[in-house]
């Protein structure tokens, strides 16, 4: 798998979407693929977080009926954290600033991801 | 994959030599030299040592990152761009500079993170760097091209935004107005065009093209398919040139063939929730781990 | 960069979270970001604390450390840990008796979910009224002591005694 296109990919998304701070893509067990972060956030430990969040995430999710789970959202004070799968071997990390819309975010995450994915097959 | 290092673009054509940078997601400057109507043949011919000025095409990955049109390879230095149109001011400027020297991520990526550049702002740099000249590369039909695959990232100029490689085939050749030189290169009324892949493999076509590739099934020619969507004949022979340079279709001549199976390349992830451990790093921590006692 | 996954669990008050932190102070020459205090992946005072600390010790080689939250309730996530766990740690303190037989339910769970390397870390051995750890290996069900894991005493603040566990840890994983 080539990675060096993905930061591509997450740098246009990143550069290209507004409120939009950061974005990492990571291997379910938690390891990073490709990211684009701010500067003083740890990249290994970030990539831990997600996979750990996602598999909480999942779990909660078949616990409670919810069936699969699309996105797992964290909104803080200060802006977003959203996790979304990109098919079965990466998940999307995406940092948004508390401005950033909800609705047109979550299009531009998909359309990422739907890059993504091409570039991952 | 082996590399096209140069050559003329009679031999290869621009689509071909993109396709090949964004399959191998290559890193590097492609360069062409224009060699035809578009240089002002008079003049060089007054002056032999007279040089043209040549397009660069960065690449990182496959992805085009900008395209400078030059005597020579220059640094299109983004904050000299924000400076002329007064964005911010020279203060400022001299303030970031400082600031974003030695990063190693696109500068326009980092000033749209601090809230400096908004994104429409950032999309204006990137529509000047890279897809105002795109039009013009693929207008260019004699030429040499040179790829560097060595040529180092130029974080400064860089927007952070790009396009990968097959998309910028499709916007420069639909940007193209003369059509003439290519016209033995379309595929011809009569032949039919025959999907490579049942997928679009993220190209970004517009409405017509769609259309048209829905029916590139091998079964219909150029002629019925222009019939059916009620299109002009040269309009559809020009996506289906399109829909064949990036890849999406092929023109099968006459006689429809047996659909091809694509197979699609294993993804080999690092998605495997079982790596091992290796002995090399149980001893390595046991020793770190016996410092730390003592 | 080659990481391992390590889970610390055990009963509740064992030192679970002073172990993961005295683990991570190791570090070779610690880069900054590692310590912006938020050690805990929820806030460490909330009941469904999972701690999660690194520890880098060459440049290509980390175990990230996770630990159990302690509650019953939250048994759910033992799964999601041990599923991706290379080893673990259960640590018991042997002053509260109360709290062995879940010690051994956490152990059984374990077991049943993964046959990984661990060792038992027995932690406040002078509180009064700790046990003798070869009687908690009988509480927790070891009565042929060639079949259990090793059991060694933990002094969860101190990085030496801490190193000390995890080498034996590490010996389990040759």
């Amino acid at each position: 798998m080539s990675i060096s296109n993905i930061d591509g990919i997450l740098q246009n998304f990143v550069s290209g979407t507004a409120d939009v701070q950061g974005a990492a893509l990571v291997s379910p067990d938690g390891l990073p693929l490709a990211s684009t972060l701010p500067g003083t956030m740890d990249e290994e430990r970030t990539s831990a977080m997600c996979a750990a969040m996602l598999s909480l995430g999942e779990r909660i999710g078949k616990e409670l009926s919810r069936g699969n789970v699309d996105r797992i959202l964290v909104e803080g004070e200060n802006g977003y954290g959203i996790l979304m799968g990109c098919g079965d071997d990466a998940v999307l990390l995406v940092l948004a600033s508390k401005s950033a819309k909800q609705g047109l975010l979550m299009l531009e995450i998909k359309r990422a991801v739907s890059e993504i994915k091409v570039a991952l097959s | 994959m082996q590399m096209l290092a140069h050559g003329y673009l009679s031999q290869y054509s621009l689509a071909e030599i993109f396709n090949l940078i964004q399959e191998g997601k290559k890193n590097g400057v492609l360069s062409i030299e224009p060699r035809d109507g578009s240089i002002d043949a008079s003049k060089v011919a007054q002056d032999s040592t007279l040089e043209i000025p040549c397009y660069y095409v960065s690449f990182q990955g496959g992805r085009v990152m900008s395209i400078f049109y030059g005597l020579e390879y220059e640094n299109q230095d983004l904050l000299a761009m924000v400076l002329e149109r007064q964005w911010i001011p020279l203060e400022q400027i001299k303030e970031l500079k400082k600031k974003l020297s030695g990063l190693t991520i696109p500068w326009g990526l980092q000033l749209k993170v601090w809230e400096i550049i908004s994104v429409d702002r950032l999309r204006l740099l990137f529509d000047i760097q890279v897809l105002s000249q795109l039009a013009k590369i693929f207008e260019i039909s004699e030429g040499k091209f040179r790829f560097d695959p060595h040529a180092e990232l130029n974080y400064p100029e860089m927007t952070g935004l790009s396009l990968s490689a097959r998309n910028a085939v499709l916007l420069g050749l639909r940007g193209l107005k003369d059509w003439s030189r290519l016209t033995n290169k379309l595929p011809a009324p009569e032949s039919r065009l025959q999907r490579a892949s049942s997928e679009l493999q993220g190209s970004s076509l517009e409405n017509d093209e769609q259309l048209v590739w829905q029916l590139a099934l091998g079964e219909m020619s150029v002629l019925e398919i222009a019939a059916q969507l009620n299109l002009e004949i040269d309009k559809v022979r020009q996506i289906g040139f399109r829909l064949c340079s990036i890849g999406l279709t092929h023109e099968v001549a006459v006689k429809p063939s047996p659909p091809i199976e694509i197979v699609k390349p294993v993804c080999v992830g690092g998605g495997n929730p079982n790596i091992q451990i290796s002995t090399a790093f149980v001893s390595k921590l046991i020793g770190f781990l016996k410092q730390q006692k003592g | 960069m080659e990481i391992m996954n390590l889970v610390v669990t055990g009963t509740l008050g064992a030192g679970k979270s002073t172990f993961i932190l005295s683990a991570s102070e190791m570090q070779v020459a610690a880069p900054d970001k590692h310590n912006t205090g938020d050690e805990a992946f929820f806030p460490q005072d909330t009941t469904a604390s999972i701690d999660f600390e690194t520890l880098q010790f060459d440049e290509e080689m980390a175990i990230h450390i996770y630990g159990t939250p302690s509650q019953v309730r939250f048994d759910f996530m033992w799964e999601i840990l041990i599923e991706r766990a290379h080893a673990y740690v259960l640590l018991i303190a042997a002053h509260r008796p109360s709290e062995f037989h879940y010690a051994r339910r956490i152990l059984n769970f374990m077991n049943q979910h993964a046959q990984i390397p661990m060792i038992i870390g027995i932690t406040h051995n002078d509180c009064e009224g700790a046990w003798r750890p070869e009687d908690i290996a009988l509480a927790l069900g070891y009565h042929n002591s060639t079949k259990q894991p090793p059991i060694v005493a933990v002094n969860t603040q101190d990085r030496a005694s801490v190193a000390m566990a995890l080498i034996t840890l590490m010996e389990q994983c040759l």
